[in-house]
């Protein structure tokens, strides 16, 4: 090459390096994000909706830390702080992440098959009728809203899931919210239709609207029941609405997520004891079982490895006093509450036959098809079967029921009231659904909770349980940094933000 | 073309045997005679230069057509020598005033450093290997000022740098690191969890394939304006390093140099631990129970505190307790069986028989019957002062290095191999490190000079340490029993079953596994990971001269490597077994071309300018597989091996910014310069309607000694001004534009999963934008004894783009916006005095110190803070709008008017009901100092640094005190009398039925709850930390030996003794290294976990032939 042609060459390079730099038509592509899809099919949006609810509510912390020792089916053998109600354990260790997952995971997940549902029908409709699917997708909300709200009280609602259009929603008091769950299951019971495709991906039902009418029926009563002290007439008339729709009084038409039996498509507690030893047998429990011959006794938990025998461990110990309790020496979960395919048990029969005995007691005016008496033995019956696989027979159970501990009628004659005698074997029965035993304690306030073992109230015989037993969870932190002028006026309207705060539908 | 192929093949495959390039070598000396050491040497005209070695001696390859040598040093006349037929050229300065010191700038482009309107440090070679480290950011502490640096002490682990302060929310913060041209990727690939203080390996970051051997020098571009040429990324500043090329002369057409260093490594120091207690939660928590007889030494009767009577026992302490809270080690077995009875209404019938005999208790490893050494054995009850540190081995390191050059007036060349191995202070951990090099270039006509230039490294770590809050073997900081015997532990495992652990956390006797922690021998030797890193970069440019003034510059530059990483956990750790495979591939490529321009236009104006184009294109992947639900196989770590589906990530992330850019740097009569410069960008990144940025600087300097009278310049020898403006914009990371956006989950069964993603993205994007302006002055006085440089600068970058925070009831938990500005200001100084000077002996001393202000000046509307991670438990670090970047967040104390810290009527202490900012992870300053004596041959010299404030978050602390393992917790009688702390009852507090607000405390706390409660865990505050520190860096004794010794026939030969990281001659935070990093990112002020800091000290030999 001579100077001249280095010169143009040089020239051309250049001009063709401008043109090569200014060039930005593969911008477009370059910046196509291969990672995630950018489209959804609703039936893999509602496993994963559903796979979510379950995990989010049975897990070792939201039920083992927190659900179930609120409820006292469970206490904890190290890292007791849950179990004694320390507001920063249980601000920071339950609140803070299951907030956010309750919302951003289950919520988020089946809001997106309501919206693909109303965007494009048809190509939703692939996976199942469209209204099934929409009715599937409400009812879980309904169903998860009510944990949420039973857990905090007031929290977003009517603008929540609204993530670009509202990034501040407002909270609605609890009321509005019961309100809201009713119409919602009341909408969803219209859009059902038993004779055309239930959504794909189901977990719990396959698909099955017959039965999904009946959860969804009977989600409607778990909602009137509890507010039923504060709304009176709604409650009574959604109760017999739903008794006529049909509800789930077989264990068959239980509603439960059923976990797969290996990991990590296993129940999320039989994960955890794979790795952990933390919680073990609440003597509340324990306790109530033995003294009441109780069969479920050794379906609920197993024997003390040490003696054999059934000793319940001490609830609400400091971490020093779990510390020197040998594991082997008191009762651990039974075999099959930790293992891999125990289902996550939604709402179920058992639950059902105690809510229809309740209406009995405060409404003598329905047609429920059965007196307070024969649902609370159809309740006790059903909680029997589905733990006893059918191991236990009628006569065994009747037996139980004749006890005078037992026996609807002879508590009655001893002056209980029906609340006592109904609330307490239904907090038995909801065994692993540690949110709604609590729940129904505070709300049908039967006693049998006890003070936390470490607290310095314990030894306080001015204090009885139920000055001390938290009524609900305290707001997750990052709430007031990330959505503040909301939060303060929910605090505001609702209370203090602390434990001790009542909810609406709790009637002191 | 042809030609030029060929002639290149030929010079690249024939190592050593070159056809001739000329090389001008001489010694360079001042007028007294002293030989000088890095003096400049530059060939006119051209951006070939170097600096003479510790003897004074050069060697300078002069491409054809240039025949005109530079040779300046400080202090002294800069001489122009005109090269005559001999290729030796021996130069004696003239001590005088004229400066001419030139510098390595933006592009690789030779400056004098007076013509610089911005701040700009230079280091050579031997400043940065001469105490050597594995990391070259780490061997930058100290030597700049103004660089914040903050070192891991992770075998092979992170160093993270940053030049004058944060200066984005989110995002990289480091300076950019080019080598030769070609900008290397300093990525820390690490999890979320590791940099917050949770489980998880530092894995270093990306910077330390840079083979100190290699650098000639490395330039220190500190401000936005010196960088505004390498595009975005340069905001935060670019270290430019230069690699050795090759030299040689007719006498010496190739040389050869060998260099060895060896380093021994110790832990440095250790937390104080109390020795006076041991395990378990209380004292007298030595129990019979749970455990099977055999052969116990005391046999008697006893009846526990549940009835149970046992017709024989043995003391047992609570190992299923992580702490030690346990008895005291002084105890006699018959005063704590006689306490024990008492505290529990037991009985152990006649105690007369203990007398005073301390007890004895079955330890851990006396229940196994494998063990027949130990099992059925009672030991005495003592304190294990060295268990922890008996841990830890002998470190070793190895570094070795051969290089070659040669050269001739048409070509050069410089090949290097080098091979470094580390075995760390924990058992089985290891780092092996090989470099191989080439540098060449050649004049292929007069017209064509090609340059090729690569490196590639391979970097093998196996058994690194596990940092943070975890399950890990090395926990013993955050957990563990006093009377532990760590040599005891090695007996890990069951020999009859290798997947049976055993250790001390033992649920029962006929159960060896652990409940919470695995062995930490079992840690180290079953599961240690590995990971590899094969990286290759390089460059090839061709430069055609196009006239005396005007030349073509195309360039191709290339950096890739793929990096896996296996984590293991075996069948029987404490969790779940698993294998995990996580490979990253990362390449990055730049083509640039660029036409220069270099000319004296008069006697008074001289012009340096020139245009260019660069295209970047940067691609990662990453693939990750774990197995589920355990291996199938013990000890098999396959892939294949996993018991259920594996849970995959499967991803790729793609890039491209195009750049057109331009300089124009003018000069008028050696005394005023000014530099103006432009770039555009185009980003892929962006929206397309925004995607495009324009960043213009304009700097100058005035050369005020220019108009001094002789007499002043007497005193004032240089004196220059300087001042610069620059803006820089940028963008962002790919994908963060278009919704909507999903996520796969793994399969539940048979059926997908697929979720809404948390984050909503932003079509509206704009680019960030960074302005900065610096003033700075350099002053020489008394012939150049005392040299002074100063800076001021101001940086303020807007419209951040930031993954912000949103209430997860919206349904997602985050948004991208541009959300607001950091402004950064601050001052940097060096100063340099050579109080004494002889012909053979000098004696120097230089400081550094800078100091930066932070403040996160606004947030858009809405958002308060932005949470840049939370801490295991207790804080989180925040950008908060009006406080300093990087603030740490937690609970406090509460306080009274006077400042009196509250206590509630339980005696504990207050906390505030919410998060509030504690302070930032920030330095108030930072610096440096060194001081060398230098007596002919044999030079000592000394390197200190500091940092005053920044803050950090200890959860070593936090759990050492929980756990009763530190020295406090055992300390004035605490444990046996409580303790009240110190404060007054909060408003309301009635103690005994009276009113005691506002009185001081009286009441005492178990001390257990006190080190619980009362600390971090509840009240951050208490477990954070100034992070201030003052380091004996590195000292050193060299000796370099007289080449006449020798004949003539060794060029060189040094030996060196030195020491790193010697002693930490002040800190404000107990039982910890302040210099806290786990990794290379923004999350910092997290300590958790800390591996202990090594000390080194080794030797070096050089030998060049």
């Amino acid at each position: 090459m001579n100077k001249r042609k280095i010169k143009s060459f040089s020239g051309i390079v250049l001009l063709g390096l401008l043109g090569f730099v200014s060039c930005t038509k593969d911008f477009e592509e370059i910046n196509q994000n291969p990672n995630n899809p950018v489209t959804a099919s609703t039936a893999f949006l509602l496993t994963s909706a559903q796979k979510s609810l379950a995990d989010n509510i049975f897990d070792e912390w939201f039920n083992g830390r927190f659900g179930n020792q609120m409820a006292q089916y469970w206490a904890s053998n190290s890292y007791t702080d849950e179990s004694r109600f320390s507001t920063s354990a249980l601000r920071t260790r339950i609140a803070n992440p299951y907030w956010r997952l309750h919302y951003n995971t289950t919520l988020q997940d089946l809001q997106e098959i309501i919206r693909s549902v109303d965007a494009d029908p048809r190509v939703a409709g692939l996976n199942g009728n469209v209204d099934n699917q929409k009715a599937v997708a409400m009812t879980l909300q309904v169903y998860m809203f009510q944990i949420i709200t039973d857990t905090w009280g007031a929290v977003p609602y009517s603008q929540a899931l609204k993530g670009k259009e509202i990034p501040f929603p407002a909270y609605d008091d609890q009321r509005t919210i019961y309100l809201g769950m009713l119409a919602s299951l009341n909408t969803a019971n219209g859009l059902i239709k038993e004779n055309e495709p239930g959504p794909n991906g189901d977990q719990m039902y396959g698909g099955n609207m017959t039965q999904w009418r009946k959860f969804v029926n009977s989600l409607k009563m778990r909602v009137a029941i509890r507010m039923a002290d504060k709304e009176d007439a709604l409650a009574k008339q959604a109760i017999q609405e739903a008794y006529t729709a049909g509800v789930i009084l077989n264990n068959a038409d239980n509603g439960q997520f059923n976990y797969l039996s290996s990991l990590p498509n296993a129940n999320p507690i039989y994960e955890d004891f794979l790795t952990r030893k933390d919680f073990a047998s609440s003597n509340t429990m324990v306790d109530t079982l033995k003294n009441l011959n109780d069969p479920r006794l050794g379906y609920y938990y197993a024997p003390a490895q040490a003696s054999g025998t059934f000793i319940g461990e001490v609830y609400g110990m400091t971490d020093g006093q779990a510390a020197s309790t040998t594991l082997a020496d008191v009762s651990q979960r039974s075999i099959r509450v930790i293992s891999a395919d125990f289902p996550g048990i939604m709402l179920d029969a058992a639950e059902v036959n105690f809510i229809l005995a309740e209406a009995g007691e405060r409404w003598n005016d329905l047609t429920l098809g059965g007196t307070p008496k024969s649902y609370y033995d159809a309740g006790i019956h059903a909680s029997m079967d589905f733990w006893a696989e059918g191991a236990l027979s009628s006569t065994d159970i009747n037996n139980y029921i004749a006890q005078p501990g037992v026996d609807y009628d002879a508590l009655k004659a001893a002056g209980a009231s029906w609340k006592q005698i109904i609330g307490f074997q239904k907090w038995i029965a909801l065994y692993t659904q540690g949110v709604q035993g609590w729940s129904e304690y505070r709300r049908l306030d039967f006693g049998v909770l006890k003070k936390a073992r470490g607290l310095a109230s314990f030894n306080d015989v001015t204090k009885k349980p139920e000055d001390v037993i938290p009524l609900r969870l305290i707001y997750p932190s990052e709430e007031a940094t990330l959505n503040g002028v909301n939060f303060a006026a929910a605090v505001a309207a609702q209370g203090t933000n602390n434990l001790r705060t009542r909810l609406w539908w709790d009637q002191q | 073309m042809k030609r030029l192929l060929i002639t290149l093949f030929w010079v690249l495959a024939v190592v050593g045997v070159s056809v001739a390039q000329r090389t001008v070598s001489g010694t360079v000396s001042g007028d007294d005679g002293e030989n000088l050491i890095g003096a400049t040497i530059s060939v006119k005209g051209t951006s070939s230069g170097t600096r003479t070695d510790v003897n004074g001696r050069y060697s300078v390859q002069v491409p054809a057509g240039s025949n005109t040598l530079v040779i300046s040093y400080t202090g002294y006349s800069t001489q122009e020598v005109t090269l005559g037929a001999s290729d030796v050229v021996d130069v004696e300065l003239a001590a005088g005033l004229q400066l001419e010191e030139t510098v390595v700038t933006a592009l690789g482009i030779t400056r004098s450093e007076k013509a610089l309107g911005y701040s700009l440090q230079a280091i050579n070679a031997e400043e940065l290997t001469r105490a050597r480290t594995t990391n070259v950011v780490s061997a930058l502490s100290g030597k700049i000022a103004g660089a914040q640096i903050t070192s891991s002490s992770n075998l092979g682990g992170s160093s993270r740098i940053i030049l004058r302060g944060a200066r984005a929310i989110q995002g990289n913060n480091q300076p950019l690191f080019v080598v030769d041209g070609v900008p290397i990727d300093n990525s820390n690939f690490t999890t979320a969890d590791q940099a917050r203080g949770a489980l998880g390996y530092d894995y270093g970051n990306a910077a330390q394939d840079i083979n100190p051997d290699d650098i000639e020098s490395i330039s220190v571009l500190k401000g936005a304006s010196a960088a505004a040429l390498y595009g975005s990324r340069a905001a935060n500043g670019v270290i430019v390093i230069t690699t050795k090329k090759g030299t040689g002369n007719k006498r010496k057409p190739v040389g050869v140099t060998f260099s060895t260093d060896n380093y021994f490594n110790d832990v440095a120091f250790l937390p104080n631990y109390q020795n006076s207690y041991g395990g378990g939660p209380d004292a007298l928590n030595i129990r019979p129970r749970g455990y099977a007889d055999n052969s116990g030494f005391y046999k008697t009767s006893f009846t526990d505190d549940d009835g149970t009577v046992y017709s024989s026992f043995d003391l047992v302490p609570d190992y299923s307790y992580d702490g030690s809270w346990g008895p005291a080690f002084n105890s006699t077995a018959k005063g704590y069986l006689e306490g024990f009875a008492d505290a529990n209404g037991v009985s152990f019938g006649d105690l007369s028989q203990y007398g005073g005999t301390p007890i004895t208790y079955r330890p851990w490893n006396s229940w196994d019957s494998y063990d027949p050494n130990n099992f059925g054995k009672s030991i005495a009850w003592g304190p294990q002062p060295d268990n922890i540190k008996n841990y830890y081995e002998h470190g070793f390191m190895t570094n070795n290095n051969i290089s070659f050059t040669g050269g001739s007036e048409k070509a050069y060349f410089r090949g290097s191999y080098t091979n470094l191995y580390q075995k760390g202070t924990i058992p089985n951990a290891s780092l092996r490190r090989n470099s191989v090099s080439l540098n060449s270039g050649l004049q292929a006509t007069d017209y064509i000079a090609v340059t090729l230039g690569f490196t590639y490294v391979q970097n093998k770590g196996r058994g690194r340490g596990a940092t943070g809050y975890n399950s890990s073997g090395s926990n013993f900081n955050q957990w563990f029993q006093r009377q532990l015997n760590i040599e005891d532990l090695k007996f890990y495992q069951n020999p009859s079953d290798p997947t049976v652990q055993r250790s001390w956390n033992r649920g029962s006797a006929d159960d060896a596994f652990p409940l919470y922690w695995d062995n930490p021998y079992w840690w180290a030797y079953e599961r240690p990971q590995n990971d590899q890193r094969d990286r290759m970069f390089g460059n090839a440019g061709v430069t055609l001269k196009l006239n005396s003034w005007l030349s073509l510059q195309g360039r191709a530059m290339t950096d890739f490597y793929t990096e896996v990483r296996e984590e293991k956990i075996a069948v029987g750790s404490v969790d779940i077994s698993k294998y995990s495979k996580d490979i990253y591939t990362l390449s990055e490529n730049n083509y640039d071309l660029m036409l220069r321009a270099n000319k004296q236009l008069s006697n008074k104006f001289s012009i340096e300018a020139f245009v260019g184009g660069n295209r970047l294109d940067r691609k990662l992947r990453r693939n990750f597989n774990s197995t589920q639900g355990g291996l199938g196989t013990p000890g098999f770590y396959n892939l294949s091996n996993s018991i259920s589906a594996l849970a995959v990530t499967d991803f790729t992330e793609r890039k491209r910014i195009n750049s057109v850019f331009g300089s124009v740097s003018l000069g008028f009569n050696n005394m005023l310069y000014v530099d103006l410069t432009g770039r555009n960008d185009w980003s892929s990144t962006l929206p397309a309607d925004n995607n495009s940025y324009f960043y213009p600087s304009v700097a100058g300097s005035f050369i005020l000694s220019e108009l001094f009278s002789e007499n002043l310049a007497k005193s004032l020898s240089f004196a220059k001004i300087r001042a610069s403006w620059a803006q820089v914009g940028n963008d962002t990371d790919p994908y963060r534009i278009l919704d909507p956006v999903y996520n796969s989950r793994p399969n539940f069964g048979s059926n997908p999963l697929v979720t809404v993603a948390g984050l909503i993205n932003n079509p509206n994007l704009v680019p960030e934008k960074t302005s900065s302006w610096e003033v700075g002055t350099e002053l020489r006085f008394l012939k150049n004894r005392i040299t002074l440089d100063a800076t001021y600068y101001n940086a303020l970058t807007e419209n951040q783009i930031a993954q912000v925070d949103q209430s997860s009831t919206t349904g997602y938990t985050g948004r991208i916006l541009n959300v607001g500005s950091i402004e950064n200001s601050g001052i940097e100084l060096s100063l340099n005095v050579v109080p004494f000077k002889t012909k053979n002996f000098e004696w120097s001393v230089g400081v550094n110190f800078a100091r930066n202000r932070n403040k996160v000046v606004d947030l858009i509307e809405g958002v308060q803070s932005i949470r840049l991670a939370t801490f295991p438990f207790s804080a989180s670090i925040e950008a908060r709008e009006g406080e300093a970047y990087g603030t740490i967040v937690g609970t406090d104390f509460t306080y009274d008017a006077n400042g009196n810290k509250l206590v509630d009527a339980d005696g504990f202490y207050v906390a505030t009901p919410t998060p509030v900012p504690l302070g930032s992870v920030l330095a108030d300053f930072t610096g440096g100092a060194t001081t060398a004596l230098t007596y002919r041959g044999v030079s000592l010299s000394i390197l200190v640094d500091y940092q005053k404030g920044g803050q950090l978050f200890s959860l070593s602390n936090m759990w050492g005190k929980y756990s009763g393992l530190l020295e406090e917790t055992a300390e004035n009688g605490v444990r046996e009398n409580g303790i009240i702390a110190e404060g007054v009852y909060e408003e309301g507090s009635v103690v005994n039925g009276e009113d005691v607000s506002g009185q001081p405390n009286k009441t005492s706390v178990a001390a257990i709850d006190h080190f619980f409660v009362n600390q971090g865990y509840f009240i951050a505050r208490a477990d954070l930390y100034d992070a201030s520190y003052l380091k004996l860096r590195e000292a050193r004794v060299s000796w370099s030996m007289p080449r006449k010794w020798f004949n003539n026939k060794v060029e060189n030969l040094s030996l060196s003794l030195v020491g790193r990281n010697l002693a930490i001659l002040f800190k404000n935070v107990p039982n910890i290294d302040p210099e806290a990093a786990l990794s290379a990112g923004n999350v910092q002020g997290s300590e958790g976990g800390q591996l202990p800091t090594e000390r080194s000290i080794g030797f070096n030999l050089t030998v060049g032939f």
